[in-house]
């Protein structure tokens, strides 16, 4: 028997051994330092070329190595980056930006006009997903060392806010046309990538940038950003001291709270159904405005957000965001649920027995849940839906070509611009069939030539025409939820799913 | 014959009640096979046990605990939880089933006929069970996924087929075992076409491990399919998996969401494994685990009867006396069923004597009692076995390993598969001398090739380097009685030890016992059917019937006139079969022949 | 000898071949809509058809797979679509994490397989029935949710091991085999029991063996009988049994790799095919089916050298 004895003392030995282990990780794991930045980003990033970054929560891993022309602060406000002064011409077709002196990029390379006319042209003409942000760009030139002028096709009231975003990163020339910038980013920011210690799709490390110009930018030694697509994993993560900060979701707020860590929250997304067919090409129904009311009568909206997201948010009727110049107050309760209204509505317009519609089944993105609660909420009033389930690409590309007649959509609320480029202009995304009419035509029109409050005031009418009209079906404005631990301090940034790496700074 | 024979008479007797009844007394079958079919039938007839729509939201009434309109309370968006457990029960299964099926038919097929006919379909059918193995499955699936789109059944048919090589491997090797068995070349000659060869034995044979496997694999696909939810690859329609993916979303607000799929996931799976193992045990009790009796139980208690129904007159000079030996193997119903009963024979001092009897009559079992050998479900009921005036009887096993080495060898019936195949002969020949006498290696070796000499090996370096396989069956004998030899013995049992070989070998083996018989002075116990053999070697001869003597006494007296009539039954079959034998013997009665 | 291993090996290479082809032509026929995920959810068709022709999507698929086993054969795996990382760089990165996982997983409940599967086939009784039990429960609990609960237990409450994420053993060893403490027990968990299982029916199978109680009768003490014979003769099936566990475990690196926010090729594939990133997703599958290839040959020469009728060929 003492063959097996000896066996079990083996056993024994390893788990003394974990034990070892164990407490080793235990003290490394807590034991955060303050000028170390750890936190998590829900996306991917497909690489250091800002040319090819699709969404905005990425620029969160450009932002500490590549400056943009402009930034915009926590408050919303465009404040110098890059460019010290910015000026529109009268026509607004014309804009002039003076750059700041004395910047060089880590490799040495000095900043200057040329840098920023090469990265715009870049980005424009490359075939990448930011190109449709510069496609008013004529052309760029420099007019000195120092100032840069972009001439446009027409007045882009989207342009400042693009260029504090990815679109304005700016990438050393020296790097923009080597093979290697994928993985190698050059740019003027306040930290650079520590390749060593970095795997891509995984861990970015950051360290400072001694010769950075801006020292308030720069307030940590260290900054690593962990890509955690799973929110489970993110709030493991976090809950076990891992990461600092994270974005998680509302069914999260609960378990957060218990354990102990700081929960922020900002009105954030936007969800509704958006009626591409006002046309009534594919679906003859939805051409009367009268059924689209009635599609919008018959989602619960407060429901809907009370149950699947525990309330945190406002029904709505109006596709645009609170901190946005086209909010208007009153349109949250233009339609509230009436399917009764919507049997009306749907009789009046000589569809008393419904109609079938196809919606594209995005469940495993937005959740199986809320298609569920929709689709028996369209089918109370006659509405009868089905769902479609292809591969996702295939049925984002399908919705993008005009094959759905409606479709459920989930989307962050940016500025005002940002919506009716996403889903207004006649060649939105979300607008397939290029639906327009004269009243749309005549207000994006006076937004696009006018500034401040009479631009205000176009989109607000804007908002109340497309909500008149129902070309959208919102159900609610939802919460968008940061966590932090005490040992960060951070402040959320409107309109955005994470915040600048800017925002961060240690907790006293 | 031998142990597996009694076994197989065992096997045969418990058939009589039938594989469902067996399956009835094992509770942990029952209760399973009442879980599976409970679930079964919820969730077959979904519609009879529930009226709601599995599909109905009912946003006022989200999150509810259990109540009378919804008895499993409902979801994040008030459907009721009951009614879509048992509609996702639907898909699950069905999920599964389809999986099971591919894998049977294409895995089944494939290795019964891969297994039968051996040859270029084997070849053919291995490489693509191979290839299909080497795939990772859930990266096939995953990209699967992507071309034909959320559709679970064609998602679960393709891991069907990627997992029927499991079946394949299993069905094949089963079948090229039993297809190698002698009643399948019987069937062959007699006629039978292969179809219904393969049908009738080579199904019987592999059905019970199929069962255990097939289980295996009906848990796996469950498995599967919930990975595949939990990875964001499920479908529309709702499922076990798919309920318990979505769960976790809200396992901090809702953790009673996950339980109901997690209960009746894991349930079903559980019973149905536990539901293989019973299926597998009721159709092949052989494979299962033997009925705990304690260990006292095993060791025997002695009922030292005296000479009572002795047939039997027994000197003092005997130094093996077997009294009254009964011997039992335990039956399903947890009674006993006895294959010797109330034996007793004796060997003298250098004497050799036959214990002769059919196949199933209990000889070897006697054979194993006297060397300590029987299986451990055996268990020597009554009576007493003295060897040299010790109790064997009731030994402790390491007592019973002293007793061994003080003089009692063993040769058995069939040399090859009682030689260990992974190791040289030498290996084997000098392992008891090292370990069990003590020998060091030089010494151990020096005398395994001496003994090999001893029995007539003509090469014995080389067949001490030698693997099993790579002698013959005669060698081996040799080899084994040169291995019986080592333990420098008094008492040679020898089961049976030329029935497995060829006629012209039989009688060379027999004369190398009898020599060394003589030349050593050894007692001897010959088990054997053929009273040929026995006439050939033996002093004094036992006939053995059903486990119990019907006839000892002088070889020549048997021989002459048998008292039984069993044993003149015996007598004229082998006097039928006798002929070529007479060739080789002397008017002396000695065999001529050498090797 | 040497013919059985180049035959065994000729198989492999075929096996690559056949295994390649068959998941490129799966992926051609899926993956036309990566130009939209490149593009992101603004882009118009126009970009899109623009970026297929960019990738060379618009050829037929015999042409696509020519090119891409051109480019194979010379070493070069092609480029990411989606990250423009050099497939072979971002593959063989990824590797180490997942070869330790699964070669570790394979190594703790191999050794525990066999202790586990040898003690239930000799004791039987109530530590045969345990593990059965263990068995059934570990086949029946889905290897997430086992994950899942090892985190919450271990990393969430305990914060003994890390949640998420992987450590390089050159930057921190003790940090590295923290890391890999919970997803290899995710793992093995599934694995061991039914491990287990087989041993000890190869065990009790091998214990009625003639062979056996022809050795019983030579005195061969049991414990000796047990660790030297039946153990020997039980090798050829334990190493099976963990080979098809290698196979096995792969699919379950890409569970646990998910769970645990890994950076192995498990993940890798996930991401990559639901992006289809064809050159990824063909690196990953090259590599993966690279691996099983060799392990079987590594088996083959294994069992060559334990079976005796194989070594004297």
């Amino acid at each position: 028997m003492s063959g097996q004895r000896r066996m079990k003392s083996g056993a024994v030995a390893i788990v003394a051994a974990t034990l070892m282990l164990s407490g080793c990780a235990g003290q490394t794991g807590t034991g955060a330092e303050t000028e170390t930045l750890t936190i998590a980003n829900p996306s991917a990033l497909p690489g250091f070329d800002p040319a090819t970054v699709t969404s905005g929560s990425l620029d969160q891993y450009l932002q500490p190595v590549y400056d943009t022309l402009i930034r915009r602060t926590a408050d919303l406000e465009l404040v110098p980056m890059l460019a010290t002064e910015w000026n529109y011409d009268d026509s607004l077709t014309t804009l002039t930006l003076e750059l700041r002196d004395e910047v060089s990029f880590t490799d040495g390379v000095a900043f200057n006009a040329e840098a920023v006319v090469e990265n715009l042209l870049r980005t424009r003409d490359a075939n990448g997903p930011q190109a449709s942000s510069l496609a008013s760009v004529e052309a760029v030139t420099a007019v000195d060392d120092d100032t840069v002028e972009i001439a446009l096709s027409a007045p882009d009231p989207g342009l400042l806010v693009a260029l504090s975003g990815t679109v304005g990163t700016i990438v050393s020339p020296g790097a923009l046309d080597s093979d290697t910038l994928a993985t190698t980013p050059v740019g003027s920011g306040p930290y650079v990538l520590d390749a060593a210690n970095t795997l891509a799709g995984d861990t970015y490390t950051y360290t400072a940038n001694p010769d950075y110009w801006d020292p308030d930018l720069a307030l940590y030694d260290t900054i690593v950003i962990k890509t955690l697509e799973d929110v489970t994993a993110r709030m493991n993560a976090i809950r076990s001291g891992q990461i600092q900060a994270t974005m998680v979701e509302i069914p999260q707020i609960a378990e957060a709270e218990s354990s102990g860590l700081n929960v922020h929250t900002q009105l954030l997304n936007f969800t509704g159904l958006v009626i591409f067919d006002r046309e009534g090409a594919v679906v003859p129904a939805l051409g009367d405005v009268r059924v689209r009311q009635a599609v919008n009568y018959a989602i619960d909206g407060e429901a809907l957000l009370s149950t699947l997201r525990e309330g945190r948010g406002v029904a709505t009727s109006q596709l645009f965001g609170e901190d946005s110049e086209a909010f208007v107050a009153d349109l949250d309760g233009a339609y509230p649920y009436d399917p009764e209204r919507a049997e009306e509505l749907l009789a009046a317009a000589g569809y008393a027995e419904g109609f079938e519609v196809t919606l594209p089944d995005f469940s495993v993105i937005f959740g199986e849940s809320l298609f569920a609660a929709v689709t028996e909420q369209l089918q109370a009033v006659g509405i009868r839906v089905t769902l479609e389930a292809l591969p996702i690409p295939d049925m984002i590309g399908k919705t993008m070509s005009g094959g759905y007649a409606i479709a459920l959509n989930s989307n962050y609320q940016g500025t005002a611009w940002q919506s009716v480029a996403q889903y207004v202009l006649p060649e939105a995304a979300f607008n397939p069939f290029h639906s327009s009419d004269d009243e749309v035509a005549s207000l994006l029109e006076a937004i696009r030539t006018s500034t401040d409050a009479d631009q205000a005031a176009a989109f607000q009418s804007l908002n109340e025409h497309l909500v008149e009209e129902a070309w959208i079906a919102p159900f609610f404005r939802e919460d968008g939820v940061y966590l932090s631990d005490d040992s960060v301090t951070v402040a959320l940034q409107p309109q955005a799913q994470v915040p600048s790496i800017y925002n961060f700074s240690p907790a006293k | 014959m031998n142990a597996p024979t009694t076994e197989l008479l065992l096997t045969r007797r418990q058939h009589k009640d039938s594989a469902l009844h067996r399956l009835l007394r094992n509770p942990l079958a029952v209760i399973s096979a009442v879980i599976v079919l409970v679930i079964a039938l919820l969730v077959v007839f979904a519609d009879l046990f529930t009226s709601i729509s599995p599909t109905a939201t009912d946003l006022s009434n989200a999150l509810q605990g259990p109540s009378l309109a919804h008895p499993l309370g409902t979801d994040e968006i008030g459907r009721d939880i009951w009614s879509r457990l048992l509609h996702g029960g639907r898909l699950t299964l069905a999920g599964a089933a389809l999986v099971l099926a591919i894998s049977l038919v294409v895995g089944g097929a494939s290795g019964l006929l891969a297994g039968y006919f051996a040859g270029p379909i084997d070849t053919v059918s291995s490489w693509a069970a191979s290839l299909m193995m080497a795939l990772p499955a859930l990266v096939v699936l995953l990209a699967l996924r992507a071309v034909v789109g959320p559709s679970i059944l064609i998602i679960m048919a393709v891991f069907g087929l990627l997992i029927s090589p499991m079946i394949h491997q299993l069905v094949r090797s089963t079948v090229r075992d039993v297809a190698a068995e002698p009643f399948v070349e019987a069937a062959k000659v007699s006629g039978l076409s292969d179809a219904r060869i393969l049908g009738r034995h080579l199904l019987r044979a592999v059905r019970a491990p199929l069962i255990i496997q097939a289980m295996m694999v009906a848990g796996m696909a469950v498995g599967v399919q919930a990975a595949l939810n939990f990875l964001g690859l499920g479908s529309g329609t709702v499922t076990w998996g798919g309920m318990l993916a979505d769960s976790f979303a809200l396992v901090y607000t809702a953790p009673q969401l996950m339980l109901w799929p997690a209960l009746f996931l894991g349930l079903m799976t559980a019973s149905l494994i536990v539901l293989g193992n019973a299926l597998r045990d009721a159709l092949d009790p052989r494979g299962a685990p033997p009925r705990v009796r304690g260990r006292r139980a095993l060791l025997a208690e002695v009922h030292d009867t005296g000479h009572g129904g002795s047939l039997e007159e027994v000197g003092d000079e005997a130094f093996l006396d077997v009294r009254n030996l009964t011997v039992e193997y335990p039956d399903p119903h947890g009674g006993a069923l006895a294959v010797v009963r109330g034996v007793s024979l004796s060997v003298r001092e250098g004497e050799v004597v036959g214990l002769v009897g059919e196949s199933g009559s209990g000889k070897s079992q006697i054979a194993f009692s006297i060397a300590g050998l029987l299986p451990e479900v055996a268990r020597i009921s009554g009576g007493s076995i003295r060897f040299r005036g010790q109790q064997l009887v009731g030994l402790s096993r390491r007592q019973a390993r002293r007793v061994l080495t003080d003089g009692i060898a063993y040769v058995p019936q069939d040399p090859i598969p009682n030689l260990d195949p992974s190791f040289t002969i030498g290996f084997q020949l000098t392992e008891p001398l090292r370990v069990v006498r003590g020998f060091s290696r030089a010494a151990a070796r020096e005398r395994a090739i001496e003994l090999l000499g001893a029995v007539r090996i003509n090469d014995p370096e080389k067949v001490m380097r030698s693997y099993p396989h790579e002698i013959s069956g005669g060698m081996a004998q040799r080899v084994l009685i040169a291995g019986a030899l080592s333990m420098d013995p008094v008492l040679l049992i020898a089961d049976e030890p030329t029935t497995a070989l060829d006629v012209t070998v039989q009688a060379e083996v027999l004369d190398l016992l009898r020599s060394l018989q003589q030349t050593r002075g050894l007692a001897m116990l010959l088990v054997t059917h053929d009273l040929g053999v026995a006439a050939d070697i033996c002093d004094r001869v036992v006939v053995l019937h059903q486990g119990a003597v019907v006839e000892a006494g002088q070889i020549d007296e048997v021989y002459a006139a048998p008292r039984a009539e069993y044993t003149r039954g015996l007598l004229a079959s082998t006097l039928a079969e006798a002929d070529p034998r007479e060739a080789y013997e002397s008017p002396e009665g000695k065999v001529v022949r050498d090797a | 000898m040497f013919v059985y291993l180049a035959k065994r090996l000729g198989a492999g290479v075929v096996l690559l071949v056949a295994t390649v082809s068959i998941v490129f032509v799966m992926l051609s026929l899926s993956g036309a809509n990566v130009a939209r995920t490149i593009l992101g959810g603004n882009a118009t068709e126009d970009q899109v058809q623009a970026k297929m022709a960019e990738l060379g999507l618009d050829q037929p698929i015999p042409v696509q797979f020519q090119q891409w086993v051109l480019g194979a054969l010379r070493g070069d795996l092609g480029t990411s679509y989606l990250t423009q990382q050099e497939v072979a760089d971002a593959v063989m990165q990824r590797a180490g994490v997942t070869l330790s996982i699964v070669l570790i997983s394979i190594v703790v409940s191999g050794l525990l397989a066999v202790v586990l599967g040898v003690t239930a086939a000799v004791k039987r009784g109530w530590v045969d029935r345990l593990l059965q039990v263990v068995a059934v429960f570990g086949t029946a609990l889905p290897g997430f949710w086992v994950a899942l609960v090892l985190i919450t237990v271990f990393a969430v409450t305990l914060r003994w091991f890390p949640a998420t994420g992987y450590v390089r053993p050159d930057q921190d060893l003790l940090g590295w085999a923290s890391s890999l403490m919970l997803p290899v027990a995710a793992i093995s968990i599934a694995g061991i029991s039914g491990a287990a299982m087989q041993l000890r029916s190869a065990m009790i199978d091998l214990g009625h063996r003639e062979y056996v109680r022809t050795l019983r009768s030579r005195a061969i003490p049991p414990r000796r009988l047990l660790l030297i014979h039946l153990l020997r003769n039980a090798a050829p099936a334990a190493l099976t049994v963990l080979s098809l566990q290698f196979v096995g475990m792969l699919s379950g690196a890409v569970v646990v790799e998910e769970i645990f926010a890994l950076p192995g090729i498990g993940r890798l594939a996930v991401s990559s095919t639901a992006s289809g990133d064809i050159p990824m997703v063909m690196g990953v599958v090259t590599l993966m089916v690279t691996m099983v290839v060799i392990v079987n040959l590594l088996l083959d020469l294994a069992n060559a050298w334990l079976n005796p009728k194989v070594k004297t060929r």
